[in-house]
């Protein structure tokens, strides 16, 4: 079954990229693409001009220098907080123990996690979990983030520190792919948005754009129903 | 006949003749059938097919054996192969073998569906994170399948144990065959001694089974490994 | 597919190297006829025997030791060859296969040769027997209180009797149209008697019957045949078949141990 067909788009430097559309649509589908979670049939992926898709390239080298943000956080259930962000840089990057506890520290300290370092996933919130994953890919330094709908998952109370974590990030100039709903965090920082429709882009364009004057009938009636559905979220940014 | 012993007599006799073989056997029969379990799992689930095939074979063909008849056929049989080993020495290998054989089947399903029942998203995480497939099952996938294992391991444990008295038919002295000599010395309390005998290895499969089972399984259960 | 085919080839090179080493007899063992010296060498004569079957063989636990009259037998045998005796005690079943397998190198467990039934030339084909050592009466028992009264094994029809499993006795009970109820040990035939609550009569070797008499009240309500018992080796071994023989055959000789040892365990 061809799940996405012809897309195709440029993400530059610290660029934030917004994919939303209605469930089936392929925007997960597309984020394991690009990390090669779901490897493509066809078609070319690019990093800083090196071809993933090409199979003679070391897809792990690759990996690493791709984080991935979960829906359901996949935080390692066996492992506290901190050796959940630490164990990329110490198995894949080859810290030294010491040096990898460090940096994940600060890291988690990035994401206000540092209090909760020593607990284990099961003893967090959701909203908590979220913020540990991110730190896990924030670790390694990556090109770029893929959020694959990380605050779907949440209670709405939770989902307001997981976005302002992601806005923060955005604002540093870390360069990010993100699958969401969050319109209001979409207006806030998205450099472009792209709207997917049983696996093509129906639309894209700036946040601007799409908020004034969409121009298929499809993604107008879409963003009413998720105004209708979660209301703005944007009073939950600063 | 002699005078009939007292019950501390009894106990201490059984567990002075009886006690070592008893925890060697289980030991090592847990032991090498954890090894050889391991390797079984991870070739039904990674290895080529046609290993896998083997695997799945073994499992079918070592539960389907009455233990008592691997022990026959290992503890007579060994010295054809290992003539140059004292035949008498070799029985105790055999009981080894067939216990860690068998055993081996049973920890092989143990393991298998402890891996199966990690969370496929814990392995994509670590792969997304650049890990090797080998590197994620290490570190990720293992640890978790291992933590998983523990409650039914500790039911093959309690298995193995008490198997470990069928060593008796070939004349090892383990608990049970110095319970029985106990029976046939003193016929009037020969039910007293199989009595002994079944507390003996109540209190030494109970506590074990209750602290990694019951215990191991509320953990689990409170770190959110399995499943969900 | 390479790979595949040479993961089967592998597969089966070690079934059929396991399966080779195991059936085909060892090219290296060592030939027969050498086992008295590899006795000697070793310093101990190894005889395997199931002791549930008093006054033959039993476990003393205050001393630790197993004693009975194939014991006292066999160590005969080990002086003969200048080495210790070593009783090694197995579940009755198990004792050919281990005699075979050279794990012990002889049985002395009241193991009755009769060449006219299938049982024993079943056991002569596996194993060589010496000359009978003993030749003891089997009997009917009941308890002291029984009323029953027979004249032949048929009278036993409807009955409710034991013997052993796969003992000469099972077979003559069938052969007499009886079906009788069987226990894998003397010791627990006799329990099930005793108790008064299960059968009604036991069919045994006389001195089963001999040795439980001292402690409860039993009678002999019919003596049938008598069963020659032999020790039994390899026919791989005939030197140590030659060494038992000699020894059976002279400690029978009027001035021999066998009288002291007869009296000692059977009257």
């Amino acid at each position: 079954m061809q799940v996405l067909k012809g897309i195709s788009f440029e993400l530059g430097e610290g660029e934030v990229k917004v994919v939303f559309g209605p469930s089936g649509s392929g925007k997960s589908t597309l984020l394991r693409c690009i990390n090669m979670l779901n490897p493509p049939d066809k078609g070319e992926v690019y990093l800083r001009g090196e071809n993933i898709t090409d199979p003679e390239v070391n897809i792990n080298a690759m990996r690493a220098r791709i984080g991935m943000v979960f829906q359901h956080f996949n935080l390692f259930a066996h492992l506290k907080a901190i050796d959940n962000v630490s164990i990329g840089l110490r198995r894949v990057r080859g810290f030294p123990k010491e040096e990898a506890r460090e940096k994940a520290l600060e890291v988690l300290q990035t994401v206000k996690m540092e209090k909760w370092a020593d607990h284990y996933p099961a003893e967090l919130s959701g909203g908590q979990q979220q913020r540990v994953g991110i730190a896990r890919a924030l670790a390694m330094d990556p090109d770029v983030i893929l959020f694959d709908e990380p605050t779907s998952a949440l209670d709405p109370e939770l989902i307001g520190e997981v976005l302002q974590v992601m806005l923060d990030l955005a604002k540093a100039g870390t360069t990010m792919i993100v699958v969401t709903h969050e319109m209001g965090f979409a207006k806030a920082v998205a450099s472009e948005m792209i709207f997917l429709g049983d696996g093509v882009i129906i639309e894209s364009g700036t946040p601007e754009h799409f908020f004034i004057s969409p121009k298929s009938e499809r993604v107008k009636k879409f963003l009413q129903q998720l105004d209708i559905l979660y209301g703005s979220h944007e009073k939950l940014l600063k | 006949m002699s005078d009939i012993p007292s019950l501390s007599e009894i106990i201490f006799y059984i567990l002075r003749r009886g006690l070592y073989h008893t925890l060697l056997l289980t030991a090592l029969g847990l032991l090498i059938g954890f090894i050889l379990g391991i390797s079984l799992a991870l070739i039904r689930l990674y290895g080529a097919k046609e290993l896998a095939w083997f695997s799945s074979g073994y499992e079918k063909l070592f539960r389907g054996i009455p233990l008592i008849v691997l022990i026959y056929v290992f503890a007579f049989g060994l010295p054809d192969i290992f003539w140059y080993i004292d035949p008498l020495e070799l029985r105790l290998g055999g009981v080894v073998l067939a216990l860690s054989l068998r055993s081996a089947a049973y920890q092989s399903q143990i393991f298998r569906g402890a891996i199966l029942s990690v969370n496929p998203g814990q392995m994509e995480a670590a792969r997304a994170l650049g890990m090797k497939g080998s590197q994620a099952f290490r570190h990720v996938v293992m640890p978790q399948a291992l933590r998983l294992a523990v409650p039914s391991w500790s039911n093959e444990y309690a298995v193995v144990i008490k198997d470990s008295s069928f060593a008796s038919a070939i004349g090892i002295i383990e608990l049970t065959q110095a319970a029985y000599f106990v029976s046939v010395s003193f016929q009037e309390i020969w039910a007293l001694s199989y009595l002994i005998l079944a507390i003996l290895y109540f209190l030494f499969t109970y506590p074990i089974t209750r602290i990694f089972g019951e215990r191991q399984s509320k953990k689990l259960k409170k770190f959110g490994m399995g499943g969900g | 597919m390479k790979r595949e085919i040479a993961v089967v080839a592998m597969v089966v090179c070690l079934a059929g190297g396991f399966l080779a080493g195991w059936f085909i007899p060892p090219l290296f063992a060592p030939p027969s006829g050498e086992l008295i010296s590899k006795i000697k060498s070793r310093g101990e004569l190894r005889v395997g025997t199931s002791t549930d079957y008093e006054p033959f063989e039993f476990d003393n636990i205050t001393s630790g030791e197993i004693e009975g009259f194939d014991v006292d037998v066999s160590r005969l045998i080990a002086d003969e060859i200048g080495v210790d005796l070593l009783m090694v005690n197995m579940d009755f079943e198990a004792l050919i296969s281990a005699c075979v397998a050279g794990t012990i190198d002889m049985i002395a467990a009241a193991l009755t040769y009769d060449p006219t039934t299938e049982l024993g030339q079943q056991r002569a084909k596996q194993l060589a027997p010496s000359i009978p050592y003993i030749t003891v009466a089997q009997v009917v028992i009941t308890l002291g209180s029984s009323s029953l009264n027979i004249n032949n094994l048929s009278d036993l029809v409807g009955e409710d009797v034991g013997c052993q499993t796969g003992s000469t006795m099972q077979a003559d009970l069938i052969a007499a149209g009886v079906n009788p109820t069987t226990f894998p040990s003397a010791l627990a035939l006799m329990l099930d008697l005793v108790s008064g609550l299960g059968i009604e009569a036991a069919y045994l070797d006389e001195p089963v019957f001999t040795a439980w008499n001292d402690t409860y009240d039993l009678k002999i309500i019919l003596r049938t045949g008598t069963e020659p018992m032999s020790l039994w080796c390899r026919h791989e071994d005939p030197d140590l078949l030659y060494v038992i023989n000699t020894v059976i055959l002279t400690e029978y000789e009027p001035n021999g141990t066998m009288y002291e040892l007869l009296d000692k365990w059977f009257v």
